[in-house]
């Protein structure tokens, strides 16, 4: 039996376990039972942020206990019916998200526990304080279910339907291209925003989900209890959910389920024969967060190298197939500027970086950008893509005016780029890495509800770019394990699919091999001739093979700038190389 | 003061070791209740104060050394100091019940003194007195002794420290021992003036991550502006809005992230 059929097997089996437990389960029994659907679809929930969006919150019961709150206030006012009431509460906690997200997201990290911590917090001291409002301390009492849930069993099938609801739609969520944006993002959020994905929007959107299902989650706690605390929006709610979620494995679809089940079944059971409950929940997060056996599993998922023996030969030549078999010959260098810098000035503090850079790139042009250490090439690439505001100057793009753009705004318009070191969604596959750029290309980024398998014409030319530049072999590796070489090509594959008009290399063969550096030379040189490239690069083979012109930069300047041939003559360029003229 | 006593502690690990570290307040907690132990043998108020810090500082070490073994998630460090948050809590509850104790103040602290014609407290004044001199001290230590420069330059980049011949490690946990230690003597000291109660150790958590927030993760300086300035707007809030006292420190703690993610003394990252 194949892996999957293994787990769609025993989902089976634990699903049917699942709709007939109640009739075995005395009262108590199916009170934890019930607790656990509503903490797994309260985990799941959070899952969604923790777990594939990478954002360590510890303020979901914010959405939670703002969910259960709804259902009581409406409850209290006599507006009782239990459909207005869920919808109400999904959909207030959905607006929660979408303005809490607005803050929060703004920060990172450690930051961002925090201000996520601060935000529960504060709904639990509106919840405590508001007493003409919310009873305080005191709580609120008189939620009933409506007559057909009002046997324990029917709500545990209610929410039992409803948990599975939630999953499919994680799953459906998880293999669009918006769950594709939200893994990558999550692994390297600076990339994302360079092909075009704003990360901010893609963060927001799992945000609002997860708040929405949050928020569902605590009304069905609420009418479960039929009574709602200031409680529900206390640190231990949010801690319970992530240590559910990090128990069971963050990402991972049927996780958080499980998580929820070993802690509220500790919960349950443990109450019963001991008061020191919290002292075992505690050890158990303590026994999560160690993990002893990590070493000795790691060491079991050595991954195989796909193919050492073709790994280790290389594949130089099938690299010279031309990316676009319709490209015209080579233009001669237009008179069309693509891309233009204009009196480009940058400090970092008491370090003036570029002092008034002008550089014009016509269309198809290819131009090299060399300088010695510290010349300021770097951060000029960074100011031509956005990643860094200049403090003078302007930037144009086919004479549009783009200095104030984001990168991700200036991606769209086909400013694309690759990095120094290589910069890549290193948990992904290389397929997945490609699959994601192209969809970033597209438009389609932030699109929920059809699987990328789905995407034809994607999957399509993820395949023929992958066969063109002979990585068909390694699509289904990590980009992690590849080598530095093949990291490479991937990066400048993930940023011609883009299709940019310019294209930025940042010193592509930096850290290769003679070997790898003559296959990206043949690589960069087969590109369509119609993309303007900007090629900063200290391998001079590499610059006077590829580029019709080259600019020196030195000190934040521009030192000189002509055919390979004048600068090479040029006697500025030598004294700056050398320290003398020669 | 009392503040600045816990978030200087807090803002150290922080900063220095970037862990969230969540006992914080548990070490407060135990040691205002290890604090009430000794003097219950009858033991000296500073006495215990002392070894409060010392028992802390060797609490400390165990779960610098489990953090160690957890590794650089953050996810995982997090689950880790709560797992320790929710034991501690437990025990504490289970040994100490869940009645507020105090801790006894020494006689000579316990009068009023008149200052201008109003009296105050002599023990709050002597808190004040105390939190002035450990943030001289802090400050003297990290701005002006080799120790101070490497506790920063292992703040600013581990490996390079590393590199030139610190011993990171050990000064990493000094540093996490220390944050322990000023931890257990705020028990100490906090546990005669607002108790020692279940409870408590979240409260202070709570107020030391605000107040480091506020000020900055790892500026002593910026823990000192911001207990003042989170003291001050927690008790006008407490007394001009009552209805939202509580939250208008955290309010103040979100309007910080928004406005100077770094903290009013922190550096840009």
């Amino acid at each position: 039996m194949t892996r999957r059929a293994v787990t769609f097997a025993t989902s089976a089996v634990a699903l049917v376990a699942a709709v007939v437990a109640p009739s075995f389960m005395s009262a108590y029994a199916l009170t934890i039972a019930t607790n656990v659907l509503v903490s797994a679809i309260f985990a799941v929930s959070l899952n969604l942020v923790l777990g594939y969006g990478g954002l360590p919150s510890l303020g979901h019961a914010a959405f939670f206990g703002t969910g259960a709150y709804v259902v009581a206030l409406l409850a209290q006012r006599g507006a009782g019916s239990f459909a207005l009431g869920v919808t109400a509460a999904t959909v207030t906690a959905l607006l929660l998200g979408l303005v809490f997200g607005r803050i929060l997201l703004r920060t990172h990290g450690l930051y961002f526990l925090m201000a996520t911590l601060a935000v529960g917090e504060i709904m639990r001291n509106v919840a405590e304080s508001w007493r003409s409002v919310t009873n305080g301390g005191d709580g609120l009492y008189g939620i009933k279910l409506p007559g057909w849930l009002a046997d324990g069993r029917h709500l545990y099938w209610f929410l039992l339907v409803a948990l599975v609801l939630v999953l499919a739609a994680v799953t459906v969520l998880m293999r669009s291209p918006f769950g594709y944006s939200l893994r990558a993002v999550r692994d390297n959020r600076n990339r994302t925003s360079v092909l075009g994905v704003n990360p901010l929007r893609v963060e927001m959107t799992a945000f609002v989900f997860s708040a929405a299902i949050a928020g569902f989650a605590g009304a069905m706690f609420a009418y479960a209890k039929a009574f709602v605390s200031p409680d529900v929006f206390s640190l231990g709610v949010s801690t319970d959910g992530v240590l559910m979620v990090v128990l069971g494995g963050p990402a991972t679809l049927l996780g958080p389920v499980g998580g929820a089940l070993v802690v509220q079944v500790i919960r349950g059971i443990g109450s019963i024969y001991t008061e020191r409950w919290l002292t075992i929940l505690g050890v158990l997060a303590c026994l999560v967060a160690l993990d002893p056996l990590r070493h000795l599993r790691r060491f079991s998922q050595v991954p195989k190298p796909a193919d050492t023996a073709s790994g280790a030969k290389g594949v130089p030549s099938a690299v010279s197939v031309p990316l676009s078999s319709t490209a015209a010959p080579n233009p001669s260098p237009g008179q069309i500027v693509a891309m233009e810098a204009r009196g480009v000035c940058k400090r970092f503090g008491g370090l003036q970086v570029l002092s008034d850079i002008s550089l014009r790139i016509t269309a198809g042009e290819r131009r090299g950008l060399i300088g010695p250490n510290g010349a300021g090439k770097t951060t000029l690439l960074n100011v031509l893509s956005g990643v860094i505001r200049p403090d003078g100057g302007r930037v144009y793009l086919d004479g549009r005016d783009i200095t104030t753009l984001t990168p991700f705004e200036r991606a769209r318009l086909g400013v694309g780029r690759t990095f120094q070191i290589a910069n890549l969604f290193d948990k992904n596959t290389v397929r997945e890495n490609i699959l994601f750029g192209l969809l970033a290309r597209d438009g389609q980024s932030l699109h929920v509800a059809r699987a990328v398998r789905a995407y034809d014409s994607v999957q399509e030319e993820a395949s023929r770019l992958l066969g063109e530049w002979d990585l068909r072999k390694w699509e289904d590796v990590s980009v992690g394990i590849l080598s530095y070489g093949r990291k490479r090509l991937v990066e400048i594959i993930l940023a011609v699919a883009q299709r940019p008009k310019v294209l930025l290399l940042d010193e592509p063969a930096a850290g290769l091999s003679g070997r790898e550096t003559k296959e990206i030379i043949h690589t960069v040189a087969a590109l369509d001739p119609r993309l303007s490239l900007l090629i900063v690069e200290h391998d001079m083979d590499l610059v006077f093979s590829v580029c019709d012109s080259v600019t020196v930069i030195a000190d934040g300047r521009v030192l000189a700038e002509g055919t390979g041939e004048t600068v090479r003559r040029d006697r500025n360029v030598t004294e700056a190389y050398l320290g003398m003229p020669l | 003061m009392l503040l600045f006593f816990l978030a200087a502690g807090l803002t150290l690990t922080l900063g220095v070791m970037r862990v969230v570290n969540l006992t914080h307040g548990s070490f407060y907690l135990l040691g205002a209740y290890a604090a009430l132990e000794v003097i219950g043998y009858g033991s000296n108020f500073f006495v215990a104060a002392l070894e409060a810090a010392a028992a802390m500082v060797a609490l400390g070490a165990v779960v610098f050394y489990l953090l160690r073994l957890v590794g650089a998630d953050p996810l995982r460090q997090t689950l880790l100091t709560l797992g320790l948050v929710l034991i501690v809590a437990d025990l504490a509850l289970a040994r100490w019940g869940g009645s507020p104790m105090s801790v006894t103040k020494p006689s000579f602290l316990t009068g009023l003194v008149e200052i201008d014609g109003f009296a105050y407290p002599s023990y709050r004044l002597f808190i004040i007195a105390l939190g002035l001199l450990l943030a001289m001290t802090l400050g003297v230590l990290q701005r002006y002794t080799l120790v101070g420069a490497a506790v920063r330059a292992v703040a600013d980049d581990v490996e390079m420290a590393g590199g030139v011949g610190l011993h990171a490690p050990a000064i990493a946990m000094a540093t996490f021992l220390s944050g322990a230690a000023l931890a257990g003597v705020s028990g100490a000291v906090g546990g005669a003036m607002i108790g020692a109660y279940p409870g408590a150790d979240i409260q202070v958590l709570l107020f030391a991550l605000i107040i480091v927030i506020v000020g900055g993760m790892g500026s002593l300086a910026g823990s000192f502006v911001g207990a003042l300035v989170v003291g001050i707007v927690d008790t006008l809030g407490r007394v001009l809005v009552p209805q939202i006292g509580a939250s208008l420190m955290f309010l103040l703690m979100l309007l910080t992230l928004i406005l100077r993610p770094q903290g009013l003394f922190g550096r840009a990252e």
